[in-house]
């Protein structure tokens, strides 16, 4: 909302601490969100009168003289409203040495000096500015004419200097899109009278004369619908002052009829609109619904297909507004009207939002009508109106007007104490001060029969419906600031819904993560609908991807359904600057199940490529580990990271499936639920991310599953045993067909509960095993905390596996 | 026996020329082995007068002492410069570079969550998590912003092509918790992730973190919320730091408030970050509205409630002097690992 400061001042005074005023608006929510000096700029600006202009041959241009006041200047000038008929009129003039503002070759403001030259054999030392020239909006059809009120010579500054403040308003301060309505705030929040005698009204008279009759068809959709008659008007140019004010306030002037409307719209708050009666049918007016198919072209030439949910002002042949959003063509007032209806008229906010929506066109009129306006002061904005159409076109007269008033507002009753105000604000304020400062708001304040207030709101207050709405304008008044913070803070002890696991969870897998050298990226969750094709190995394929209606980008239109894609597109882009890339990533993926959605949250890892870039020892021994992990790092990494959050029993087994590359992945599973994969990523797949020479290998993990098995609030302490254990090496030789968990299966189950611990610290193939065959060498640790095992019942035990290793898969001893 | 006190001093010459190991063995062979000189003189022993055969065998054994003692510290010499040698020849330089250890960190939105998530916690606010593919009804209506109103245009909403939203903030998971816990108090915080229907810029995403704020109970007033919010502020920017309350509009808080802090980059004598007030905007918030606290299941004259909500991105762009939005979900390793001591 674009307040000129003189404009609002003939509402109200404002303190001459015009930082102090606006930093006080800002605390009492009526947000400033800039303040400009309109003027400051114009240090060689002057008002001119155009004392001649001659049209340069061949060209568009016209060699133009200028009287400003001490003397003349010349100037060469191409705006298309300038001609030899434009003599005697005043504009506004930028003299040698004055700052423009023109736009660059790419449409961005740019700042350009006013320096004397030659244009075509004639001097040009001045320029006639457009409204964007001098900062004032972006038009720049033509040069601004001035009024003619205006002396040759006076600097520009004094003839449309202003200060422009600029109020961010929230949705709830409808009531200020005005500068009555700002004024009438402020003056409530200053403690200062309003004035209000510049808003002059005609006399109307009662409702029922006019010779067009309205109807409302719904009054849910509109409370209240004015049409005043006027007639003899003359169409032409607004006056000087009018035309100073809309130019403040950004507004392009257009003749006075729409110009009145415009004003009054930025004055009181309240859109009107001026039909030529001439082109009316009926005459009548009726608002209505649309029906089916009806069509309307509309005051900015587009041709709308009317959705038959908007609201529409029709004559008797169809529509010829839609209702509060936009005037159409046809009925539109144009230089030869003589005879106006004047709407003046209350249609629903949620109506005209929805209709804008509808339409995807939002007018002035429109923001301003789903901000919502005062169907009791409808007939004032009418009222003033008429007297500034009669005030400008003397031989204009009002014939009458009508009056569809279904329902009149009423502004809701509420009750207020001390006691609820200390109750919401923690502060004690006297009833007394609670009375004042609701009358300030124009509040009708009475007591209530309990000792407190009863305090009607005014009707323009519609959003006022709860006490809290009360207790609201109360801190804004004793301050915000002024409310003491607590010093302590209360604790519901055992009530808490503290969701501890997931996010605890997350927290230890990042930290573990982190420590493993691997960083944390973030990623979007709407997606490229190919990326959801890389597969759902984790386990959670239930239902289908989540669509977005709406999208922002084509790359973007689905809910992700894996983390995988996203990490390999950060390997990828990383890799055109790193060696290696390692990174996880805790986030969800989403499906639909129609009505029901499903989050899962995973947590997934990409690592491929060095892990610590170069480094001169190398090649040296004392080296002590790879640079690179492989797949059964990051299986290792998975089994420790499991025992951190205390899981037990992931099993892991070869699954193929698209991305991954065949013989190099495998699923975790937990009980009978497929949880999570690790694997290679299929070089191709790779290939399409960026991701080149280096194998990439993925995981990723749902989580929930291993909250629900997770047994972390179980850990109980297992006493340490002073028994010796025994150590025994086992070497065999097996099929390599079969898959090495089931043959240390074999060896734990066969060792039974003296088994404390068990590795595999050898594969071999090669000379001395048979083709198709591998040696496993591993190293069995004995050891029970009740008594000392003697060498016999190990030696037996060390039989008892040898043999069941055989006669379950063959296994030969080896070595022996 | 002058020839003892020759054969002395030969050894000694010997002795002090042996340059290794290897010739000391032989030196020691050569003078004190079994058929070496000593033992010959020893030997000797036999030939002289026997009143002079005691005396000589005290003579003897004292050189071969002599002897003995000059050996080994020979020995233990030649051993010292070797193991120096050796030593020498294995020194480190210290000023080698150290192995490169890669330590990850967590992405700097995870880092200011994870901060702001503890200031919380120890306040005594617990943790809840929502949705975030969220119905119209929860992300809006129960919120106090029906359909149609005009407060719906505070918020550019993604919906699915099953009708729902992408939730444009964190505060329906106040509605999801108070459905939990009506009628008993609660006191918790919900981080997430929220969409808007934004276009990426520097200055605006389409997707970002919020950590929601609700406490509910039978004696909480907006005195409480200002204290909670102070803690924080202090907590977060500085022991040094107030902050200041301006009236805003939020459909689901009446009063509602807009807070800034007093800018910790400037100390509010004014900069670029505070855009020249000396304050900065960190979080918006309210006491509970009472049709909120309704829809939550609450009795409205029965409890009050406390609300807020801040923006995790901005308070990280505020923290590490971010200028670019755009930086967080590019997960580029060169901006990711700036953050290693966040």
């Amino acid at each position: 909302m674009r307040v000129p400061l003189s404009w609002l001042s003939e509402f109200v005074d404002i303190p001459s601490d015009l930082e102090g005023f606006t930093a006080m608006c800002d605390m009492a929510g009526l947000e400033v969100e800039g303040i400009v000096q309109l003027g400051d700029q114009w240090e060689r600006h002057v008002v001119g009168e155009i004392a001649d202009a001659v049209p340069i041959e061949g060209t568009h241009l016209h060699a133009v003289t200028l009287d400003i006041g001490s003397g003349t200047c010349a100037s060469v000038c191409g705006a298309p409203n300038v001609t030899a008929e434009s003599v005697g009129r005043r504009v506004a003039v930028a003299l040698e040495g004055a700052q423009i503002t023109v736009t660059d070759k790419k449409g961005a403001p740019a700042k350009l000096l006013v320096e004397g030259r030659e244009v075509r054999g004639h001097r040009s030392e001045a320029v006639l500015c457009s409204e964007r020239e001098i900062g004032l909006s972006d038009d720049h059809d033509g040069v601004l004419f001035l009024g003619g009120d205006l002396a040759a010579g006076t600097p520009l500054a004094d003839a449309l200097g202003d200060t422009i403040i600029t109020f961010e308003l929230t949705p709830d301060l409808g009531r200020c899109f005005s500068i009555h309505g700002c004024g009438r705030e402020i003056a409530a929040l200053l403690r200062q009278p309003l004035r209000t005698d510049s808003l002059k009204q005609a006399e109307i008279g009662e409702a029922g004369g006019g010779s067009v009759p309205v109807s409302i068809a719904d009054p849910q959709l509109c409370n209240r619908y004015l049409g005043a008659v006027i007639r003899s008007v003359t169409v032409r140019p607004s006056p000087d002052w009018m035309q100073r004010r809309l130019i403040a306030s950004g507004m392009r002037r257009i003749n006075n009829v729409v110009d009145i409307a415009n004003y009054v719209r930025l004055e009181m708050g309240q859109p009107l609109h001026f039909f030529d009666l001439a082109k009316l049918s009926g005459p009548s007016i009726e608002v209505r619904t649309a029906t089916a198919g009806e069509e309307m072209t509309g005051l900015d030439g587009v041709h709308y297909t009317l959705p038959e949910t908007a609201l529409i002002i029709a004559d008797a042949e169809g529509p010829v507004a839609v209702a509060g959003v936009i005037g159409g063509s046809e009925s539109a007032v144009s230089d030869s009207t003589t005879d106006v209806l004047l709407e003046a008229a209350h249609f629903h906010n949620h109506s005209v939002r929805r209709t804008t929506a509808a339409l995807k066109l939002r007018t002035d009129a429109a923001e301003r009508f789903i901000k919502d306006v005062d169907a009791a002061w409808t007939v004032h904005a009418m009222a003033r109106a008429v007297a500034l159409l009669l005030e400008i076109c003397p031989e204009a007269h009002l014939e009458g007007y009508q009056d569809a008033y279904p329902t009149q507002p009423i502004g809701n009753t509420l009750p207020i104490d001390g006691a609820a105000v200390k109750r919401c604000l923690g502060i004690d304020v006297e009833p007394e001060d609670i009375r004042d400062i609701l009358e300030r708001f124009d509040f009708t304040v009475a007591k209530d029969g309990s000792g407190g207030w009863a305090a009607t709101a005014p009707t323009y207050r519609k959003e006022v419906t709860h006490t809290a709405d009360l207790i609201e304008e109360v801190a804004r008044v004793v301050g915000l600031n002024n409310i003491p913070p607590s010093e302590t803070v209360t604790a519901y002890l055992n009530r808490s819904s503290y969701d501890a696991g997931m996010a605890r969870a997350q927290d230890r897998i990042a930290q573990i993560l982190t420590g493993l050298g691997f960083n944390e990226a973030i990623n979007y969750s709407v997606v490229s609908e190919k990326w959801n094709a890389f597969g759902t190995h984790h386990g959670a394929q239930t239902g289908e991807s989540i669509g977005i209606a709406n999208p922002i980008h084509v790359e973007r239109t689905q809910m992700r359904r894996t983390l995988a894609p996203g990490l390999l597109e950060n390997a990828g882009e990383n890799l055109r600057y790193q060696r290696g890339v390692h990174l996880f990533e805790l986030g969800r993926a989403y499906a639909t199940l129609g009505s029901t959605n499903r989050e899962d949250d995973l947590f997934a890892f990409v690592a491929t490529g060095s892990r610590r870039g170069a480094f001169w020892g190398e090649a040296d021994p004392g080296a002590a580990t790879g640079d690179r992990f492989g797949l059964f790092d990051l299986k290792g990494i998975l089994e420790s990271l499991f025992l951190q959050i205390g899981v037990q029993g992931a099993e892991f087994t070869a699954i193929q499936g698209p991305s991954l590359t065949p013989g190099q992945a495998m699923q975790l599973t937990l009980g009978d639920a497929v949880i999570g994969y690790l694997a290679a990523v299929d070089p191709t797949v790779a290939r399409g991310f960026g991701i080149g020479e280096d194998t990439a290998y993925i995981a990723e993990v749902r989580l929930q599953p291993l909250l629900d098995a997770g047994g972390v609030e179980e850990l109980s302490f297992a006493r340490l045993t002073t028994q010796p254990p025994v150590y025994r090496d086992l070497s065999v030789i097996v099929s390599a067909a079969t898959p090495v968990g089931e043959i240390l299966a074999t060896v734990r189950e066969a060792a039974g509960d003296l088994l404390h611990d068990l590795q595999l610290f050898d594969r071999y193939r090669g000379e001395g095993v048979p083709e198709d065959c591998h040696s496993l060498a591993m190293s069995l640790t004995f050891q029970t905390p009740e008594r000392t095992l003697t060498a016999e019942e190990i030696d037996q035990r060390f039989n008892t596996i040898v043999e069941t290793l055989d006669k379950q898969h063959a296994a030969q001893l080896r070595g022996s | 026996m002058q020839e003892v006190q020759t054969v002395v001093e030969e050894a000694e010459r010997a002795l002090e020329a042996a340059p290794d190991g290897e010739t000391l063995e032989a030196w020691r062979v050569t003078w004190l082995g079994k058929s070496g000189r000593m033992t010959l003189l020893v030997r000797s022993i036999g030939e002289l007068p026997k009143d002079e055969r005691s005396e000589a065998g005290k003579t003897i054994n004292i050189a071969r002492g002599t002897l003995q003692r000059a050996y080994e510290a020979r020995k233990e010499a030649l051993e010292g410069a070797a193991r120096a040698l050796l030593l020498e020849r294995e020194r480190i330089d210290p000023t080698l570079p150290g192995a490169p250890i890669p330590l990850g960190n967590r992405h700097p939105i995870a880092a200011v969550m994870q901060e702001i998530r503890s200031i919380f916690q120890e306040m005594g606010f617990g943790e809840a998590h929502g949705p975030e593919v969220e119905t119209d009804e929860i992300n809006f209506e129960m919120l106090n912003i029906p359909k149609d109103h005009p407060a719906r245009d505070m918020w550019d909403t993604f919906y699915t092509t099953h009708g729902h939203v992408l939730r444009t903030h964190t505060s329906p998971v106040q509605v999801h918790v108070m459905r939990a816990c009506a009628p008993e108090p609660v006191k918790v915080i919900c981080p997430g992730r929220v969409f808007r229907y934004e276009q990426v810029t520097a200055r605006s995403e389409s997707m970002f973190h919020q950590v929601e704020g609700l406490e509910i109970g039978p004696h909480v007033t907006m005195r409480d919320l200002l204290g909670v919010l102070q803690a924080f502020a202090r907590r977060m920017f500085g022991d040094v730091r107030n902050i200041r309350v301006r009236n805003s509009f939020f459909p689901f808080t009446e009063p509602s408030i807009e807070v800034d802090v007093d800018c910790f980059n400037c100390e509010a004598k004014g900069c670029s970050i505070c855009k020249h007030t000396g304050w900065i905007e960190i979080l918006g918030a309210g006491m509970v509205h009472p049709v909120v606290l309704e829809n939550g299941g609450y009795d409205s004259k029965a409890v009050t409630g406390l609300a807020f909500g801040l923006g995790v991105e901005r308070i990280a762009m505020l923290r590490y002097r971010i200028e670019d939005i755009r930086h967080f979900y590019r997960n580029d390793l060169r901006f990711l690992r700036q953050f290693q001591s966040a």
